[in-house]
């Protein structure tokens, strides 16, 4: 995630860019070209600086066309990716996957501590409306399409109780939203206003929604594949119990992070990188959910110390170079030819999801007797799906393996095209409510430009 | 011990160096050449304790030369400059001769004793003449900055000696592209005209990143994005670098320069870059450490021997060229030579790439006499280098090594000495009035502002 945009840029620094550019994607075509078996480590430096560099760059020049740094970030890994130019092979995406990892927690760690009680408070009643009724319309909706669409697709053979099996676990996937592209655009574009703190309470409330849910329907749905199988909900018990060990690492982690920042508070960089990598290949290891985990952290800080905007700052500062190569290497695995087999019922699907989420949002708001603001843009920040999506697209696929790879490039091609479209719809919905620069003016806390300290 | 861990301890070690750069704990305590976590690194290696072995290092090579070059990166940067003040070219020149000179002198004798006394093959010999001219040939920076913080030195000699060690980081690196030009691995690309082409690459790609990378960052004010620029070049460099074969810290060094020389905001690019320095120093250090294999005691203790007596012999010639550069009324000693003996990172650094890059025994060689040239210029180097500049009465004779007692206040003079000092070695302004919360007495020392008494 980039800093908000200084000064408007002179065409002579954008023909610098594009030139800049230019030489990137040139070294790195000739170098892929004339070397084609590079070394493992070697193709993975290769691979991290030209995302960083080409991301930052393409997602630069795309601020002349209006559209989101997220977007350039994407555009520049689908270029460079296996699809199109194939400068960045297959290998490499699946040796950066720490990046992944790190970049989550990030996420996670900013969204908690973006959440304040106070907040959560005051806009209490929108969010219960809209919690209830985005998880429950848009589940029912598209699930039900996802249905009626099954003889269409390679899904057909399934017998009916599979089939409505495979609808839910549709419906479940698409209630999931993306966090890292929320909180992306608001790193962008440093908006405030109520439609933001909608956005940021209701996506990170809805993160945890998705997790319980998806809890909750693989023991629901099992029986409906395998009718010898009986309802069983251990896997409930296995939940509380991560959920509580999930919970208490991260008030301790949010403990550690409060002592840290009050009494050395240097190098918060390399501490946020350290503690980014470490404790989440801890937490895969003991299987703790790491985002909650983090969003814990995140929380704890925010609301019981001084910290917080000290932290959120921080991980601003690193994820704006962590955040560049989660989004390129999203765009760099994106398959051209998987959305080209199953574009059409693709297309669908998310036009589905996005008529049922917007029409969730307007109910909701009505119910909750929502400002004006997020009665008519309180559905853009719901669209964008990203690495949590993708998260229960292979939990699914590890409990009901019967689904096939029909479901898996079916359910990918959806969140691919809603993380193209969803992060523009966004930004679109924050610069017409006006929100977009506010909290860069105002020099709030939780979205102020941070400026240069010994932190690098 | 597990690649994880190992990829853990080293980011806590980058946390430590980054700490110590920070604060101004530096000046207080380490050594200058940085030898205590070299020692480290010996300790905790596959020779003694073990807990880092060769296997877990196995498949970090890569990365061991991607920290050299970001390392080699930040030293580009600086290169050519005290502080933010360019070192001129008389001083460069003679600067980068010196250094050939002390090169020459120690690769002359390491490779006759070679020949004479081992079995190596002549692309080994080749390897130890080359790597033992590259580790042998600097004076490190690190040395005359540390006695100049720690004994407040101030003066032409300083000054001459400061610039001089800077001037001379240059050689062991374009060594390294030397070499790699000259003995190209056999995965690595064959390019047409060996070695100029090989050169000829090298310095391309770090030309044309550096100046992308100058053009960018002139062009960009935000914070983020100029670590995302600085990182993403740096990073393509070493890999496209080491893809095709060639030298990635000499890339990344020329890359440096070159950026520096470009960029308008120049004393930015350097101050972020600074600041990565000793953060993946401290790493490179630990790792040099785990790598150096003790050699069997002969032939390796004669030509260490001989190298070192080269070295010594050759520094105290450089001495004597010093000292013809001073102005007639500066006071110099005939053994001034052996002030120019630290060496340091810099060239252990150079001795860890040829390890990692022409595994086998010269390499061993070369970075056990690179870590011998540190620990000779620890104990000579700096002691003479100190009393040089005593005796040329640019270090205070009231000047100690800092004492646990906490040092008294300083007197006007005092503060008005430091002050151009830093602005000698840094180029900033200084202010020396008191803070608000001080008083100056009488004797011109500070003492704490009585309280104001509460209306």
């Amino acid at each position: 995630m980039s800093e908000a945009s200084a000064a408007p840029k002179s065409a002579t620094a954008r023909a610098v860019q594009a030139a800049a550019l230019i030489v990137v994607f040139a070294v790195v075509f000739i170098a892929s070209r004339l070397v084609h078996q590079a070394a493992s480590v070697v193709g993975t430096i290769v691979g991290l600086g030209f995302l960083l560099l080409a991301g930052t760059l393409t997602s630069e020049l795309m601020e002349v066309f209006g559209l989101p740094h997220l977007s350039g970030y994407l555009l520049a890994g689908l270029i460079a990716g296996p699809s199109v130019l194939g400068l960045i092979d297959a290998g490499t995406l699946t040796r950066l996957a720490p990046v992944n990892a790190l970049a989550l927690s990030l996420i996670a760690l900013a969204g908690g501590a973006e959440l304040e009680i106070g907040m959560l408070k005051a806009s209490a009643k929108s969010i219960a409306w809209a919690t209830l009724l985005q998880h429950t319309i848009v589940l029912v909706i598209t699930a039900v399409v996802f249905a009626a669409l099954v003889p269409f697709t390679a899904l057909s053979t399934l017998g009916t109780g599979a089939i409505v099996g495979a609808a839910l676990l549709w419906g479940l996937i698409s209630v999931t939203r993306s966090p890292a592209a929320l909180l992306g655009i608001i790193a962008q574009v440093r908006p405030a206003g109520p439609l933001t703190t909608f956005s940021i309470a209701f996506v990170m409330l809805s993160n945890l929604v998705c997790v319980l849910l998806t809890a909750l329907m693989i023991p629901l749905v099992r029986p409906l594949f395998d009718s010898g199988e009986a309802l069983s909900f251990s896997d409930l018990t296995q939940l509380g119990y991560d959920m509580v060990g999930s919970v208490s690492v991260g008030v301790c982690v949010g403990l550690a992070l409060i002592v840290y920042l009050r009494l050395i508070g240097k190098n918060r960089l390399l501490m946020l990188l350290g503690l980014g990598v470490g404790l989440s290949e801890l937490l895969r290891y003991i299987r703790f959910d790491a985002l909650l985990a983090f969003l814990v952290a995140g929380f704890f800080v925010r609301n019981f110390s001084q910290q917080g905007p000290r932290l959120l700052e921080a991980v601003q500062r690193t994820g704006a170079l962590v955040f560049v190569v989660f989004f390129a290497l999203a765009g760099a695995k994106v398959d051209l030819s998987l959305l080209r087999s199953v574009g059409l019922v693709a297309l669908a699907l998310c036009l589905v999801r996005f008529l049922a989420t917007y029409g969730a949002a307007r109910l909701s708001s009505r119910a909750a007797h929502d400002r004006p603001v997020i009665h008519a843009w309180g559905w853009s920040p719901l669209v964008s799906q990203a690495g949590l999506s993708l998260g229960i697209i292979v939990v699914v696929m590890r409990a009901f393996p019967g689904l096939g790879a029909e479901f898996t490039t079916l359910s990918i091609a959806c969140v691919t095209i809603n993380e193209i479209v969803g992060p523009i719809l966004f930004k679109l919905g924050l610069d017409r409510a006006g929100e977009s620069g506010k909290a860069a003016e105002e020099g709030s806390g939780a979205t102020s430009t941070p400026t240069p300290t010994s932190d690098a | 011990m597990s690649p994880f861990v190992l990829l853990t301890a080293l980011l806590a070690l980058a946390f430590i160096g980054s700490m110590l750069v920070s604060g101004h704990s530096i000046r207080g305590f380490g050594l200058p050449s940085g030898s205590e976590f070299l020692v480290l690194g010996v300790l905790v290696g596959p020779r003694f304790l073990g807990v880092v072995t060769r296997e877990s290092l196995e498949g970090f090579e890569a990365l061991t030369l991607a920290a050299l070059a970001w390392l080699t990166f930040a030293f580009g940067s600086d290169y050519g400059y005290v502080g933010r003040k360019r070192v001129s070219l008389d001083r460069m020149l003679t600067g980068l001769g010196l250094s050939a000179l002390t090169g020459l002198c120690t690769a002359g004798p390491a490779v006759v004793l070679a020949f004479a006394l081992t079995d190596l093959a002549a692309r080994d010999v080749l390897v130890l003449g080359l790597g033992v001219a590259a580790v042998s040939a600097e004076t490190t920076r690190h040395a005359m900055r540390w006695v100049a913080q720690r004994y407040s030195a101030d003066g032409p000699l300083t000054k001459l000696l400061a610039d001089l060690s800077e001037a001379d980081d240059a050689l062991p690196i374009l060594m390294l592209a030397v070499v790699a030009a000259i003995l190209p691995q056999e995965a690595a690309l064959a390019l047409p005209g060996l070695p100029w082409s090989g050169l000829a690459a090298t310095v391309g790609i770090g030309g044309a990143l550096g100046a992308t990378c100058a053009a960018l960052f002139d062009i960009e004010p935000r914070y983020s994005q100029r670590w995302g620029i600085l990182l993403g070049t740096g990073l393509l460099c070493i890999g496209v670098s080491l893809r095709l074969g060639l030298s990635a810290p000499s890339a990344t060094f020329i890359m440096g320069i070159v950026a520096t020389a470009l960029a308008k905001e120049r004393g930015a690019l350097q101050s972020l870059l600074g600041s990565t320095e000793r953060a993946s120093m401290l790493p490179a250090l630990v790792l040099a450490g785990v790598h150096i294999v003790i050699p069997p005691l002969m032939p390796f203790a004669l030509i260490a021997v001989s190298v070192l007596g080269a070295r010594v012999l050759a520094k105290l010639l450089s001495g004597r060229v010093v000292s013809g550069m001073l102005e007639p009324k500066t006071r110099r000693s005939p053994s001034l030579g052996l002030g120019l003996l630290p060496a340091g990172v810099l060239s252990i650094v150079v001795g860890l790439a040829f390890v990692i890059r022409f595994p086998g025994q010269a390499s061993e060689w070369i970075l056990a006499l690179a870590a011998l040239n540190a620990l000779a210029g620890e104990l000579l180097g700096t002691v003479f280098l100190r009393r040089e500049l005593r005796a040329a009465g640019e270090i205070s004779p009231l000047s100690v090594a800092p004492s646990s007692r906490p040092p008294p206040r300083p007197t006007a003079e005092e503060e008005r000495a430091a002050a151009r000092l830093i602005r000698t070695t840094t180029g900033r302004s200084v202010s020396t009035r008191p803070p608000p919360s001080l008083i100056r007495t009488t004797t011109g020392r500070l003492r704490p502002a009585p309280a104001k008494r509460k209306p």
